[in-house]
């Protein structure tokens, strides 16, 4: 029997699920908001789906002799969730209850078990720990990309206040090249003294949403105390789920509390703008053009940060910012979060394609985003197009490094 | 338990609660349970599994246990089962993606007589839509969710079973028309709630116009109906808006059926002109009779588009989300205050051309205001403004947050001069009981009522909803033993229900339940789709 059965407030969710349907369908737009609804077909594959099956795996059928016994199945359903949050945001808001918490504790739970996770999040694992990051990339290439552009750079110090932690996905990923140069080149034109940090670790957040979470505490106790250890008081990320690794969950995993502040590079260049320390010009002095933005699930609807990256989208000269139908909380998932790129692909293509889809129908030129991941995986998605839509994809830090006047 | 009829009471059929519904006795029967038998050989289900996948595709159809759970419960379990029985594992799922595949999905359950439940939001309430017979196939229609079309000419709109509420209205209002109002949130859908369940929208209009004009529907044996104008072969060519054409009206066969005399695949529904304004109209009454006369006087004279009464205990779990409602002050507060316990409140939604909308706001007023002793009500908060209107609507996600227990609830239709009456009686049994609220305790578990205008008013929709905790068996076993008394009082006092249910079969006419009998045999020889929910 599952020891989710012991958390009262999870189990009062689960029996209570009303089956309303809200979870499914944006409020606004009307359109799906749940990916795997509109991919799977199979209710199994819905939020009120996997709250049923939870309940079975809680022992809540057995008076029917129902037992849940083929994991693979099992992961399966709990495993295609991209953990977005799209349901939650609805559920939470007016209801108090949250069905992301029950399909976190799951994976937990079936992880403690050794049933789960699923091969490929296995191996998630592994190359953390022995490459220190997910790709299992080598870790003396990380900072390849910036090496050169910082060694000679006089706002590189040990003493200062401000560590740029630059993550996995941006170091590794092909599809982001000049990601970790603009951000530097943003920093440089600020004159913000800054710091990276050597032999910087994986921040595990990928680790922690496949439910594997117990067995990288110890990893995450040495990263935590590795960037303590610099002494740096603020830290920067422009990867959403760095920044929430750092900022929610190490607190809530290793019971400590940050004596730092977690800032997201969309946060920083905000109040760059506010306080008159970076002027925008013309993006790439290209002219007019139309820019959509989408707004990454870490970012929006799980750390509530909406309009920062709006008001920058919104103070370039030449960029007429338009929404997509689904935005802000209600905004589509791309595909990749909850390890489902890894175990899912073509789920996790499909549903970045939906994301083009949305953009390229309301005739944005330009899809800006403040996430890596995001930016990666709708890449990855658009180049299975061909060239057939004429969309650029953007981070916000790479269409500031191109405005900067 | 034998079933008895005395002068104004019935007993509910009882139904076994073993691990097979019995149904009624004769050859009927019989038949259906050797075919249960058959069905639930696992290797006529691996045949059909096979060529359901050949059909729908690998992904769409299943067997596993995981894919089949989803589908055993809705908000109202466990005491659903006392209407319907306890749920039944079904053996298969499959999500058709049109019409025809639905076609080829309901020939092969013939072919293997495997019985049937569709479902589409699962929404559906009291085990309407939850299997309660063993070996059956659920059908689920979500994939069913095109809107095919919006004609501005006839003001219909041609959509499939899985177009929510909330979505058709936005969209028709591209088009300068709406959709009928009906109770509740955005989600779930017209052909659940206008055709299987036979609700109607909730004003004197929708009385009279019913929403439905044309109807395709998949027979239970596989072949395709479609009613009105589009019956005639070429429809196309001719108009195909039109539900009076070529004699008898079945679209009247279809609705209250539950999906057991056919699955609808497509409806043409009526939508009505969007107004240059909209006004939100609320009434508070300090009597149940004030509101009573207030709602037949203003629907006599076809006022509102929407028109909902509610006393203050539902008005609380409206207004009050979950938040406001586990702050047991603020909770005292705003029950000391704005919503006494002994009010009742009357909520017309007004649209229309400018000058009607005027009209009809003064007419509403006079007849509210000044003949019935209303006042206008005031909420002290924006939000809880919204949220009402949202419920009113049906635009909106009010009606989400009611929902933080299981519930318990039954509706039904009532003549205006009984209603007081009735709900006298009925507050007299729940009240005593001693319910407590699920998210504030230190007060009473509201006892909501609703009443909705039907039939121009002369009936009213009557309904009680409590919400209980299901994992509390004492909650739930002293909820359990009210539905006996609650459907002998209803029926005592002249209810009726909008739609069938097996276990209130023996107070029909002999000409009445034999013939949905017939019908059933006739339309469904081997008796596949929902054996177990209407007679």
């Amino acid at each position: 029997m599952m020891r989710l059965r012991d958390d009262h407030d999870l189990v009062n969710f689960i029996e209570r699920c009303s089956k309303c349907a809200f979870c499914l369908e944006d409020h606004r737009s009307h359109l799906p908001i749940c990916p795997s609804t509109e991919y799977f077909h199979l209710a199994s594959y819905r939020p009120p789906g996997r709250l049923e099956l939870a309940r079975a795996l809680i022992g809540k059928y057995n008076d029917i002799g129902v037992k849940l016994t083929n994991m693979n199945e099992v992961l399966k359903r709990f495993y295609s969730c991209t953990l977005c949050g799209a349901c939650d945001t609805k559920c939470r808001e007016l209801t108090g209850k949250s069905p992301l918490r029950v399909f976190m504790g799951v994976r937990r739970e079936l992880v403690n078990q050794e049933v789960a996770p699923p091969l490929s999040h296995r191996v998630l694992l592994q190359n953390v720990l022995y490459h220190g990051n997910p790709q299992g990339m080598p870790s003396e290439k990380r900072h390849e990309r910036i090496l050169k552009v910082i060694n000679n750079s006089s706002l590189l110090t040990k003493e200062a206040p401000l560590l740029y932690f630059t993550g996995c996905t941006p170091s590794y990923s092909n599809n982001l090249p000049s990601h970790m140069t603009n951000m530097v080149e943003i920093l440089k034109r600020t004159n913000t003294k800054f710091r990276i940090l050597q032999d910087e670790p994986c921040c595990s957040h990928v680790l922690i949403k496949t439910g594997q979470e117990k067995l990288i505490t110890d990893y995450m106790k040495k990263s935590l105390e590795k960037v303590k250890a610099t002494g740096v008081k603020q830290i920067l990320f422009t990867c959403p789920a760095c920044y929430r690794a750092f900022k929610h969950e190490y607190p809530r995993l290793l019971g400590t509390k940050p004596d730092f502040e977690c800032i997201t590079a969309s946060e920083f260049i905000s109040s760059l703008l506010d306080e008159g320390k970076v002027q925008l010009s013309e993006k790439g002095g290209v002219g007019e053009t139309t820019v959509t933005y989408h707004d990454p699930c870490h970012l929006g609807r799980q750390s509530g940060i909406y309009d920062q990256p709006r008001h920058i989208l919104g103070s370039i000269k030449g960029l007429k910012l338009i929404e997509m139908p689904r935005n802000r909380e209600n905004a589509w998932c791309c595909g990749i979060g909850g390890g489902v790129k890894t175990a899912f692909p073509e789920f996790s293509e499909r549903t970045s394609e939906e994301r083009i889809d949305e953009a390229v129908s309301i005739g944005a030129s330009v899809l800006a985003t403040a996430c890596p991941a995001c930016e990666s995986g709708l890449k990855d998605a658009l180049k299975t197009r061909n060239g057939k839509n004429n969309l650029e994809i953007l981070d916000i830090v790479d269409v500031v490094a191109q405005s900067l006047s | 338990m034998r079933r008895w009829i005395r002068a104004g009471k019935v007993e509910m059929n009882r139904v076994d609660t073993g691990s097979r519904s019995t149904s009624v006795a004769g050859s009927f029967s019989e038949t259906i349970r050797s075919k249960q038998d058959e069905a639930e050989n696992m290797e006529t289900i691996g045949r059909a599994l096979e060529e359901l996948r050949e059909v729908v595709g690998e992904e769409s159809a299943s067997s596993a246990a995981e894919d089949l759970l989803p589908y055993l419960r809705d908000i109202f379990s466990p005491l659903g089962e006392k209407f319907f029985g306890k749920p039944a594992m079904p053996r298969v799922i499959v999500c058709p993606a049109n019409a025809e595949e639905v076609q080829k999905v309901v020939k092969i359950a013939n072919k293997y007589s495997i019985p049937i439940t569709p479902v589409t939001f699962g929404t559906n309430m009291g085990g309407l839509a939850i299997p309660a017979i063993e070996g059956s196939m659920i059908v689920d229609l979500k994939r069913l969710n095109r809107i095919i079309g919006i004609d501005e000419e006839s003001m219909t709109a041609t959509i499939e079973p899985a177009v929510s509420f909330g979505r058709l209205d936005a969209e028709a209002r591209k088009h300068g028309l709406r959709a009928v109002s009906k109770i509740g949130g955005y989600t779930g859908g017209f052909v659940g709630n206008f055709v299987s369940a036979n609700m109607r929208p909730h004003n004197a209009r929708g009385g009279w116009t019913d929403p439905v004009v044309t109807l395709e529907v998949i027979l239970p044996t596989g072949e395709l109906l479609r009613t009105g104008s589009q019956a005639a072969q070429g429809f196309e060519k001719l108009n195909p808006y039109a539900r009076l054409a070529w004699g008898p009206d079945f679209v009247g066969l279809f609705r209250g059926s539950l999906g057991a005399y056919g699955i609808v695949t497509k409806m043409v529904v009526r939508l009505y002109p969007a107004g240059e304004r909209n006004e939100f109209l609320m009434y508070e009454f300090n009597s149940l009779q004030d509101l009573l006369e207030s709602i037949n006087k203003t629907q006599r004279n076809d006022i509102g588009v929407s028109v909902i009464g509610i006393n203050a205990d539902d008005l609380y779990t409206i207004v009050m989300d979950y938040e406001d409602r586990s702050n047991p002050e603020l909770v005292r507060r705003i029950k000391s205050s704005v919503l006494r316990e002994n009010l009742w409140f009357l909520f017309i939604e007004l649209e229309g051309i400018a000058e009607k909308v005027e009209v009809e706001k003064r007419i509403a007023d006079r007849i509210c205001l000044k003949e019935n002793y209303a006042k206008s009500v005031q909420l002290p908060e924006e939000k809880m403004t919204r949220y009402l209107q949202d419920y009113v609507t049906h635009r909106g996600r009010a009606i989400m947050h009611q929902y933080n227990g299981a519930l318990f609830a039954f509706w039904c239709c009532m003549p205006r001069c009984k209603i007081t009456t009735f709900i006298e009686k009925v507050n007299s049994r729940f009240k005593p009981l001693g319910l407590k609220d699920v998210i504030c305790p230190t007060e009473p578990a509201p006892l909501r009522w609703v009443i909705i205008p039907f039939d121009r008013g002369t009936t009213l929709l009557c309904g009680i909803c409590v919400e209980y905790d299901p994992q509390d068996r004492a909650h739930r076993e002293t909820l359990g033993k009210m539905v006996q008394p609650l459907i002998s009082t209803m029926l005592s006092m002249g209810a009726t229900i909008p739609l069938t249910m097996k276990p209130l079969t023996s107070m029909l006419m002999p000409s009445y339940a034999n013939l949905m009998r017939g019908i059933k045999k006739l339309l469904d020889p081997n008796n596949i789709l929902v054996p177990d929910k209407i007679c």
